[in-house]
């Protein structure tokens, strides 16, 4: 069956016809060609998602066996450019700028706030008051660009990096190494406090290293890694006013609108169904907000409730407070304050981070309907 | 607000989703018609859900309803885009419910994939990454198309091997 299943996905005619009559036949053909189709989705999955990786790196044994050739190439180069001008290209990519100006290696304090830029187009967010710190290394070829988050709080969007390279915050023990493209970062009074908007994150402390993804956050405390799940704790969450590079997601009731179907059907339980489709698009971010605008037609205060499922295998949903029939009625609901079901002990936050299914129902009673006339999940302010 | 339904509903369907999303792709070539097929599928299962006997594995029943949706599909007039009717019953009947969860085995591959080496890194990233067939990615590498064919099938049985491996490590531990 040798590219059989590749023949077939590149449009062959004559792989259709073989396919076709080999897994009609041939038991162990179709178990084989099943395995193989399995492996193309996980392959397709990682794949895709290492390549919308800023910052990924080529494995150890790769760059192994590439350093001695860079060195020799560097040594090369230089001889014939002058290591001056080469030292200066590498110190260049390293600097933070601000305003168009390259910044000195030291401490900066955004007194009110600001943004440092890289070459690459790296760039963080420094809340009112935040200090930093950096050094350009005196041998800069292959040091990870970054920077030290003495206090306050940064947001980040990282640029794809070079192999070999990452980007990477220090904040007290902890050290953040971007394997995403989004985070922010916050230190404050010894606790450190990382939250992932996009893609995912290396961060450590102590010799452990935690991988924090989309919608999921970690924090050091006194020197101890713990991982907390999606949500904003109830208490001392993170600082107010992140920002993330969503997209908004938009719904229009009764039609298909770019990724979305929106279907109107009817369930033994209840009616009303709201599907996100190729379940993984739609990230759910801290801060973001569902808004509807619904009506119930035929009762009065029939009970509707919004269900999210996420691309873990978890869902909830919260009840929409309820209105008098025939009346629109507009709902805001924060995806992260959905408390898991089946989970009545501890209540958790879903772990949120990709929705893909979304559910608004009501329980079917005789002559009762449910319209909704829009849906908007829109990023954080 | 607690209804089982929906609760068991969102999640045998979270679990299941990407496991059927890979079986509808075996079966439909056109991305485009594969969300078709795989809203389609989700629309039906929703409504068919109390049907569902709790006893039997989720994903084998989504496969079931999802093999009638592909042969009504197909019967559609989208031939050109789907395997025929027999092909997906029979591809119905080898399909294999996941070793492990789907982040276990997503974990899993990602190791495996440090072990490929550069250039056949390359051909994969080409493939599944940036969506080349095997022609663009024979022109870009060099070689022709079969090789490409060939070599991407080894390589899928080496990763399946690796995966496995892993998978059952990961159980044992």
């Amino acid at each position: 069956m040798s590219g059989l299943l590749d023949r077939w996905r590149d449009g062959e005619a004559q792989a259709a016809e073989e396919l076709n009559s080999r897994l009609a036949a041939d038991v162990a053909f179709a178990r084989d060609h099943a395995r193989q189709a399995r492996l193309d989705g996980l392959l397709r999955e990682v794949l895709r998602e290492r390549a919308a990786r800023p910052g990924r790196r080529q494995p150890a044994r790769a760059r192994a066996a590439w350093r001695p050739w860079l060195v020799a190439a560097g040594l090369l180069l230089a001889s014939t450019l002058g290591v001056t001008v080469w030292r200066d290209e590498a110190r260049a990519a390293l600097t933070p700028w601000r305003d168009g100006q390259a910044m000195p290696a030291g401490d900066w304090t955004a007194e009110r706030g600001g943004e440092l830029r890289w070459r690459d187009g790296s760039r963080l967010n420094l809340a009112a008051g935040t200090r930093v710190r950096w050094e350009i290394p005196a041998w800069p070829w292959g040091a990870d660009i970054g920077v030290e988050l003495l206090e306050g709080r940064v947001d980040a969007e990282i640029a794809h990096q070079t192999a070999g390279r990452s980007f990477c915050v220090q904040a007290g023990v902890a050290r953040v190494r971007v394997l995403g493209t989004a985070f922010a970062l916050a230190q404050q009074a010894g606790r450190s406090r990382l939250v992932v908007g996009a893609g995912r994150v290396a961060f450590s402390a102590g010799g452990s290293e935690r991988i924090c993804s989309a919608g999921s956050w970690c924090e050091v405390v006194d020197g101890a890694l713990s991982h907390l799940r999606a949500g904003t704790p109830a208490a001392d969450g993170p600082p107010s006013g992140f920002r993330w590079p969503n997209t908004a997601l938009r719904l229009q009731a009764g039609r298909r609108q770019g990724d979305i179907l929106l279907g109107d059907d009817y369930h033994p339980t209840s009616h009303g169904i709201f599907l996100v489709r190729d379940g993984g698009l739609a990230l759910l971010s801290p801060g973001c907000r569902l808004r509807l605008r619904w009506r119930i037609l035929g009762a009065e205060q029939a009970p509707v409730i919004c269900w999210f499922g996420s691309s873990r295998p978890s869902s909830g949903g919260v009840a929409l407070a309820p209105g008098p029939a025939g009346v629109w009625q507009e709902s805001v609901v924060d995806p992260f304050a959905v408390t898991e079901q089946g989970n009545e002990a501890e209540r958790l936050p879903l772990p949120l981070d990709r929705l893909l299914v979304l559910v608004i129902s009501t329980p079917p009673q005789p002559g009762v309907q449910l319209e909704v006339s829009a849906l908007e999940l829109s990023p954080a302010p | 607000m607690d209804e089982p339904g929906h609760e068991d509903f969102l999640r045998l369907l979270t679990a299941a989703q990407p496991d059927l999303r890979a079986f509808v792709a075996a079966c439909v070539r056109e991305p485009a018609g594969r969300d078709d097929v795989v809203q389609e599928v989700t629309l039906v299962l929703w409504r068919r859900f109390a049907d569902y006997d709790r006893s039997r594995p989720f994903g084998a029943w989504a496969r079931g309803v999802a093999c009638l949706v592909l042969k009504a599909w197909w019967r559609r007039a989208r031939q050109h885009q789907a395997l025929e009717p027999a092909a997906i019953e029979a591809l119905t009947a080898a399909w294999e419910d996941p070793d492990g969860s789907h982040e276990e085995e997503l974990e899993a591959l990602r190791r495996c994939l440090d072990e490929v080496d550069g250039r056949q890194r390359r051909w994969l990233e080409l493939r599944y990454a940036e969506g080349l067939d095997c022609a663009a990615v024979a022109k870009r590498l060099g070689g022709s198309a079969t090789a490409v064919q060939r070599a991407l099938h080894r390589l899928r049985e080496r990763l399946g091997d690796c995966l496995r491996r892993r998978l059952a490590q990961a159980g044992g531990a």
